[in-house]
C-alpha cells in the first residue's frame, strides 16, 4: 500500500472523528436537560428584531414554520441536527449571549486563538526539547544519579496540578519578587491598547508577559516527555545497531541523538499528538490563572456567564485542534519510520 | 494461614521493598487517616465556621518571625458583677461564663451595676477584628427606666464606648446597635474612626496591657426589677490562626484541607472504580468477542481517546449543573479508554495461550473461561491501572473545581485554589498558606498513587522487571 | 609483525552480584593477511573479546588486565576520542546480518556514507556515494539498492551490506562476529565464500568468531578454542583439527558431524557451561572433563607449546 492510500485512510478517519465531535456536541446541548433548546440561545441577541428573529428561527432549525397565530412549529431533531451540522462545518457558532458579538469574532478576530496558539506552541516546543534532551541523557546514564533524580523530579512535577504551579509562580515571581507581571497578555495602558508601542519594546514586554504562563505549561508537560523518552531510549540503546554505530567510531553524541533517538522518537511523536488534548486542558487552566486572554480564559468567562454558544464553540475548536494534531502525527509517523506499511 | 493471606503478605513485602512504592504507601496511609479522622481532627465545618480574622497567617509563623506584629484569638473572661450605691440590694443567680441573672430588690438611692469581663492582652501585634455580644432581657420594671452603656477599658487609661448610653424603659430583650463587630463600619465610626480603620486594632494597640469589657446599668432611685444578661462576651480575632491560617472569609484552612482529603479520596477512588469497571467490560468484550464487536468498540474507544477530556467535562458540567455526583460520574465515564485498550490487548494474547485452548477443549463456556482463566491474569493490570488513574480523576475534579465548576455544597482542594485565585494574589495579599497546602496536598496524593502505580507496573510488567 | 596481538586480556562485567568473568587472560596474535578463528559455545566470551578490541563494551564492563596491541600501539590506555580514530579505519566489525545490526530508520547507503564521511571528512558527498555503490557491487548487492532501507533487504543481502559497510574505510583488521549465522545454509555458505574471496583480494587480516568449527576451518589459517572465557587451545587449523589436544576441543570435534569423514557416532559434551560469575576453580573445564585430575581443580593451566608448529594447549594432560 502506498503512502497516498495511507493518507486517504487517515483523512477519512479524521472526517469520521469530526462528525463524532459534532454529534457529541449536538447531543450535549440538545438532548441533555438543563439547557432547554440551547440552539435557541445561539441567536439570542437583544438587538435582533422579532421579524428577523423568526427568520433566524427557521434558518437555525428551531422552528419548521409558524402557524396562523404566529406560534412556532418545532422542528424535528433530525432537521435541527442537519442545520447544526452545516453551521458547525462552516464555523457559524451564532452570537455570544454576553457580548452580543458573533462567537467566532470573539474567538478569532479578537486575537484569542492566536494568543492561545502562541502560549501552546512556545511551551510545547520547549517542553518537547527539554523533555527529550533530558530523557536521552537519563537513558544514557541509566541507574546513575542523574537518571534517578530526573525520574523522581519529573514524576513530581507531573503530579503538580497546573493551577498550583501557576499560582505559586505568581506568588513568588510576580507578587514577592516582582520580576514578571502577574497576569495578562500585555500591559493595559492606553498606548498599548492603541498600539503605539515600538516593535522592539513590544516583543520584549510580550515575552515578559509570556514567560510565567509558558513556564507553567512547560513544567506540566516536560515530565511526560522525559519519562517516555527515557523508556524508549533505554530500549533503543540495547539494540545491535547502536553497537554498530559505536563500532563505526561515531561520537557518543551522534550515537545517542541520531541513531538511537530517531528510533525512539516514534512513540514520542504519537504521544505528543495524543496528549495534545491534555496540553490544551492545561492551557485552559494556565490561561485562567494568568488571566491570559486566550480561548481558555474565554471559556472560563463563558462558564461564569452561562454563555453556551461560546462554550460549545471553544470545545469544538479545541477538538478540531486535537484532531488536526493527530492527523499531523500520523503523517509524521509515516515519514519517520520507513517500516510503516501504511496499513 | 490461608493461601491468600500468604500471598498478600508476600505481595506487600515485595511492594514495600521498593523505596518509591513504600513512600507512596506512607503518604497514602497518611491521607486515609486524615480523611477518616476528619471530625476528630477539627471541630469546625469547612467553609461555614468563621474561626478567626481574614487572611490569617498560620499561628506558627510567629515562632519563626518573632512575636512582633502577631496575635491570636483571645476572649474576655472571668465574668463578674459589681455594684455601687447606698442601700442597693441585688441578688445574683444563675451565673455562667457568659450570663448572669440580676434581681434588683431595692435601690433607694439608685446605683450602678457593672457586669464585666477582663483580659490581659499578651501579644505584640494587634488583633484583626473583634466581635462580641451584650444581650440582656429586662422584666418586672415598675414604670422606671434606666440607662445601659458598654465600653472597653484599657485599665487606668481610656474607655472606648462600644454601646452608647441607651435608655431602657420596658420589658424586652436588648442588644447594642450597631452590634459589637469591628467589621461593621458604623461600629467603628461610633468610636470616631474612619471606615477603613478597624476598632480592634485601634483599641488593642500592640502592647501588653489589661482590659475590661464592661456592661453598665445606671439605675434611678427606687428601681426594682430583673435584668437577665443572656450573653456577654467579646472575642478578639487574631491575625494568625491554627496550622494553616484562614482564607478570605476567615474560614479555617486546616478544616478545609482535612475534609478535602475525604472528598479527593472518594472522588479519585469512585471515579476510577467506574472507569475500571467500564474499561474491563469493554476491553473484555472487544478482546474476547472479537470481529465486529471488537472493531466497533475499539473505533469508539479511539474516538473518545482523541476528544479532549477537560473541555468536554467543562461543557458537560456547565450544562448539567455542578454536583459532586455528576462530576464523579463524568470523570468515570471518560476515563476508561486507556484501560480498555490494555485489557483488550492482554485478552488477545491470553486467548492464544494453551491453557485457554485446553479449557475450551474441555468444554468450558466463554463466561466460565473469562471468569476462571482470563480474570486472574488481568488482575495485576487492574491494580496498576487503578493506581495510575486515581491521580487523573483527583486532578480532573480539582481542575473543574478550580474553574468554579465544583459542587457548591462541598469544599475540595481544587475549590480552595480556585477561590484563592479569584481572591487574587498581589503584594498586599501574599496568602501563600491558602495556596501551598491544598496544592501540595493534591500533588502529594497524586504522586503517592503514581509512585504506587509505577512500582506495581515494575512488579507485574515482565518487560520492565529488573534483571537480577 | 603482527597486526593484532592480545596479551592476557581480562574483561569483566560488573553486576549487582559481583564481577562476571567473561574473558580471562586471553592472548592471541593475528598476522597480516591472516585469519584467526575464535571458536566456542555461545556465552563463552567470544563477543566480549571482539568488543574489547574495539573498546565498545557495554556499561559496567571493564578491561581489567592485559594489552591489546594493534599495529604496535596498545589500545587499552587510549581515551575515547583516540579510540574513535582506530574504530572502522583500523579495526572494523561485521555483526550478524539477521539481527538488527543496521539502523532500521536510515537508508543502507547513508549508513555506509556516514562511516566514510566520518573517517575521511575530505571525501565529497558524491565520491562517498560512488564508493558506497562500488562497495555494494563488490559484495554482490546491486548498486541501485543503495537508497533502500534495511527492512527492504533480505537477510543475506543485509549481511552483505554489513560486510560492505565494514570495508568502507579500508580497515587493516576485520572482526566478523558470527557472520551468516541464523541465515539458511545456502546463503550462509555464499556469505562465507564472499568473506574468503574478499580476504584474499584485499589481503585483510581477520578475526572470525563462530560457534561453528566448519566455518572457521573454511576461512581461517589459525584457530583459538575458547571455553568459559579462556583460550584452551590455539594453533593452525590443520594441526588443531588433525590433532585436537584439549578434551574440550576433542569434544567439540566429536560433537560435530563431518560430511566428508567416515560415519561416527555424535558424542556430546556432558554438563552445562559454567556460571561465569562463579567459575570453577582451577581449569574451568574440569567439572565436565572426563580426564579431570586433582591438579585440574586447584590450579589454572596455562597455554603451553605442544605438538607441531605453534600449537599450544592449556591442559595438565600434556
Amino acid at each position: 500500500m502506498g503512502f497516498r492510500l495511507y493518507l486517504i485512510k487517515r483523512l477519512i478517519n479524521t472526517a469520521i472523528l469530526l462528525v463524532f465531535v459534532i454529534v457529541l456536541n449536538f447531543a450535549i446541548f440538545e438532548l441533555l436537560p438543563g439547557t432547554q433548546g440551547s440552539i435557541a440561545n445561539l441567536i439570542q441577541n437583544p438587538r435582533v428584531s422579532p421579524d428577523s428573529l423568526r427568520h433566524l428561527e427557521i434558518v437555525y432549525g428551531i422552528c419548521s414554520g409558524f402557524d396562523a397565530s404566529g406560534k412556532c412549529i418545532p422542528a424535528s431533531v433530525w432537521t435541527k441536527f442537519t442545520v447544526y451540522f452545516t453551521r458547525m462545518i462552516t464555523f457559524d457558532f451564532g452570537t455570544s449571549q454576553q457580548t452580543g458579538d458573533p462567537v467566532l469574532y470573539d474567538i478569532v478576530n479578537s486575537g484569542r486563538l492566536v494568543n492561545t496558539l502562541l502560549l501552546l506552541g512556545v511551551s510545547t516546543a520547549i517542553a518537547l526539547v527539554i523533555g527529550i534532551f533530558l530523557g536521552v541523557i537519563a537513558a544514557s546514564r541509566r541507574g546513575g544519579l542523574f537518571d534517578s533524580s530526573s525520574v523522581v523530579v519529573s514524576l513530581t512535577t507531573y503530579s503538580l496540578p497546573t493551577f498550583f504551579i501557576g499560582l505559586v509562580f505568581i506568588l513568588v515571581f510576580a507578587a514577592i519578587l516582582g520580576w514578571f507581571p502577574g497576569g495578562g497578555v500585555t500591559p493595559s495602558t492606553t498606548e498599548w491598547i492603541k498600539g503605539q508601542v515600538p516593535l522592539t519594546e513590544q516583543i520584549l514586554v510580550r515575552m515578559k508577559y509570556l514567560f510565567l504562563p509558558a513556564l507553567t505549561l512547560t513544567m506540566y508537560f516536560y515530565g511526560g516527555n522525559l519519562l517516555l523518552t527515557r523508556a524508549t531510549m533505554t530500549e533503543a540503546l540495547t539494540e545491535d545497531y547502536i553497537t554498530t554505530a559505536r563500532a563505526k567510531g561515531l561520537p557518543e553524541r551522534t550515537v545517542l541523538f541520531k541513531h538511537a533517538l530517531k528510533n525512539a522518537s516514534l512513540p514520542i511523536v504519537t504521544n505528543a499528538a495524543l496528549s495534545f488534548g491534555t496540553i490544551l486542558s492545561g492551557a485552559i487552566i494556565t490561561e485562567t490563572v494568568f488571566n491570559w486572554d486566550g480561548m481558555g480564559s474565554w471559556l472560563f468567562k463563558a462558564i461564569g456567564w452561562h454563555d453556551f454558544p461560546v462554550m460549545q464553540a471553544v470545545f469544538y475548536i479545541i477538538a478540531l485542534c486535537v484532531i488536526g494534531a493527530n492527523l499531523v502525527s500520523d503523517i509524521l509517523y509515516g515519514m519517520i519510520d520507513p517500516r510503516i506499511k501504511y496499513e | 494461614m490461608p493461601f491468600w493471606v500468604v500471598r498478600l503478605k508476600n505481595f506487600l513485602a515485595t511492594l514495600l521493598k521498593n523505596k518509591l512504592a513504600a513512600t507512596g504507601v506512607v503518604f497514602l496511609l497518611f491521607f486515609v487517616f486524615i480523611a477518616l479522622a476528619a471530625p476528630i481532627l477539627t471541630p469546625y465545618t469547612p467553609s461555614r465556621d468563621v474561626v478567626s480574622g481574614r487572611f490569617d497567617a498560620p499561628a506558627w509563623i510567629s515562632s519563626i518571625n518573632g512575636p512582633t506584629g502577631y496575635s491570636q484569638n483571645l476572649a474576655f473572661s472571668a465574668l463578674s458583677a459589681n455594684q455601687s450605691g447606698t442601700g442597693l440590694n441585688v441578688q445574683r443567680s444563675a451565673q455562667t461564663a457568659t450570663s448572669v441573672d440580676l434581681t434588683i430588690l431595692s435601690a433607694p438611692q439608685g446605683g450602678i451595676i457593672q457586669v464585666a469581663e477582663t483580659l490581659s492582652y499578651p501579644y505584640l501585634g494587634p488583633p484583626k477584628w473583634m466581635g462580641g455580644e451584650a444581650k440582656f432581657t429586662v422584666s418586672g420594671i415598675s414604670g422606671k427606666s434606666f440607662v445601659v452603656s458598654g465600653y472597653i477599658e484599657r485599665v487606668g487609661e481610656y474607655k472606648f464606648p462600644v454601646w452608647l448610653p441607651t435608655i431602657v424603659n420596658r420589658s424586652d430583650t436588648y442588644s447594642p446597635h450597631p452590634s459589637i463587630d469591628s467589621t461593621v463600619i458604623a461600629f467603628n465610626q461610633q468610636l470616631g474612626l474612619n471606615s477603613n480603620f478597624d476598632a480592634a486594632t485601634y483599641i488593642f494597640a500592640p502592647r501588653k496591657a489589661n482590659y475590661n469589657y464592661v456592661l453598665q446599668f445606671t439605675l434611678p432611685p427606687g428601681f426594682t426589677g430583673e435584668i437577665q444578661v443572656i450573653q456577654f462576651s467579646l472575642i478578639l480575632y487574631g491575625n494568625t490562626w491554627g496550622l494553616f491560617g484562614t482564607d478570605s472569609q476567615g474560614y479555617d484552612i486546616t478544616t478545609q484541607l482535612v475534609y478535602g482529603a475525604r472528598l479527593s479520596l472518594i472522588i479519585g477512588l469512585v471515579a476510577t472504580a467506574i472507569s475500571i469497571a467500564l474499561g474491563l467490560v469493554i476491553g473484555l468484550m472487544a478482546g474476547y468477542l472479537g470481529k465486529i464487536v471488537d472493531e466497533v468498540l475499539m473505533r469508539f474507544t479511539d474516538m473518545l481517546l482523541v476528544i479532549p477530556t477537560l473541555p468536554l467535562l467543562i461543557v458537560l458540567v456547565a450544562t448539567i449543573g455542578p454536583s459532586l455526583l455528576y462530576i464523579i460520574l463524568f470523570l468515570g465515564f471518560f476515563g476508561w479508554m486507556g484501560f480498555a485498550r490494555v485489557i483488550r490487548a492482554q485478552v488477545l494474547t491470553l486467548r492464544e495461550r494453551p491453557f485457554i485452548e485446553a479449557a475450551k477443549a474441555a468444554g468450558a463456556g466463554t463466561g466460565y473461561i473469562t471468569v476462571r482463566h482470563v480474570f486472574p491474569n488481568i488482575v495485576s493490570l487492574t491494580y496498576v491501572s487503578l493506581a495510575l488513574s486515581v491521580p487523573g480523576a483527583i486532578v480532573g475534579e480539582a481542575a473543574l473545581s478550580f474553574l468554579g465548576l465544583g459542587d457548591p455544597n462541598t469544599t475540595t482542594w481544587g475549590q480552595m485554589l480556585g477561590r484563592a485565585n479569584n481572591a487574587g494574589i498581589n503584594t498586599a495579599n501574599l496568602a501563600w498558606w491558602w495556596i501551598v497546602p491544598p496544592g501540595l496536598a493534591i500533588a502529594i496524593l497524586s504522586l503517592s498513587f503514581v509512585l504506587l502505580g509505577y512500582a506495581l507496573d515494575e512488579m507485574f510488567n515482565p518487560k520492565l522487571r529488573k534483571r537480577r | 609483525m603482527s597486526v593484532l596481538q592480545l596479551e592476557g586480556v581480562t574483561t569483566h562485567y560488573r553486576t549487582l552480584r559481583g564481577w562476571v568473568r567473561a574473558a580471562e587472560n586471553v592472548s592471541f596474535e593475528v598476522g597480516k593477511g591472516e585469519a584467526l578463528g575464535l571458536v566456542g559455545e555461545s556465552g563463552c566470551g567470544k563477543t566480549t573479546v571482539a568488543l574489547s578490541i574495539l573498546k565498545i563494551l557495554p556499561a559496567g564492563a571493564k578491561i581489567r588486565k592485559g594489552r591489546i596491541l594493534f599495529d604496535g600501539t596498545d589500545l587499552v590506555p587510549l581515551n575515547d576520542s583516540e579510540m574513535r580514530k582506530v574504530r572502522w579505519k583500523g579495526v572494523s566489525i561485521v555483526f550478524q546480518g539477521a539481527m538488527n545490526a543496521m539502523n532500521p530508520v536510515f537508508k543502507v547507503g547513508d549508513q555506509i556514507i556516514e562511516a566514510i564521511k566520518l573517517h575521511e571528512p575530505d571525501v565529497t558527498k558524491a565520491d562517498a556515494y560512488k564508493r558506497t555503490e562500488a562497495l555494494l557491487e563488490m559484495v554482490g548487492v546491486d548498486a541501485s539498492r543503495v537508497n533502500n532501507y534495511p527492512h527492504e533487504f533480505s537477510g543475506g543481502m543485509r549481511q552483505r551490506a554489513l560486510i560492505a559497510m565494514a570495508l568502507a574505510c579500508n580497515p587493516k583488521l576485520l572482526i566478523a562476529d558470527e557472520p551468516g549465522t541464523a541465515l539458511d545454509v545456502i546463503v550462509q555458505s555464499q556469505v562465507l565464500q564472499l568473506m574468503k574471496s574478499l580476504k584474499e583480494k584485499l589481503g585483510l587480516s581477520m578475526v572470525m568468531i563462530s560457534h561453528d568449527l566448519s566455518i572457521v576451518a573454511e576461512v581461517c589459517e589459525k584457530i583459538a578454542i575458547m571455553y568459559a572465557g579462556s583460550i584452551v587451545e590455539y594453533g593452525d587449523v590443520e594441526s588443531v583439527f588433525k590433532e585436537p589436544l584439549h578434551p574440550y576441543t576433542q569434544g567439540l570435534l566429536g560433537a560435530f558431524p563431518s560430511i566428508k569423514g567416515e560415519k561416527k557416532k555424535l558424542i556430546s559434551i556432558p554438563g552445562q557451561p559454567p556460571d561465569l560469575l562463579h567459575p570453577p576453580t582451577g581449569c574451568r573445564f574440569h567439572p565436565r572433563c572426563p580426564y579431570a585430575m586433582e591438579v585440574c581443580k586447584k590450579e589454572v593451566p596455562v597455554l603451553q607449546k605442544q605438538g607441531s608448529g605453534e600449537h599450544t594447549v592449556a591442559c595438565y594432560l600434556y
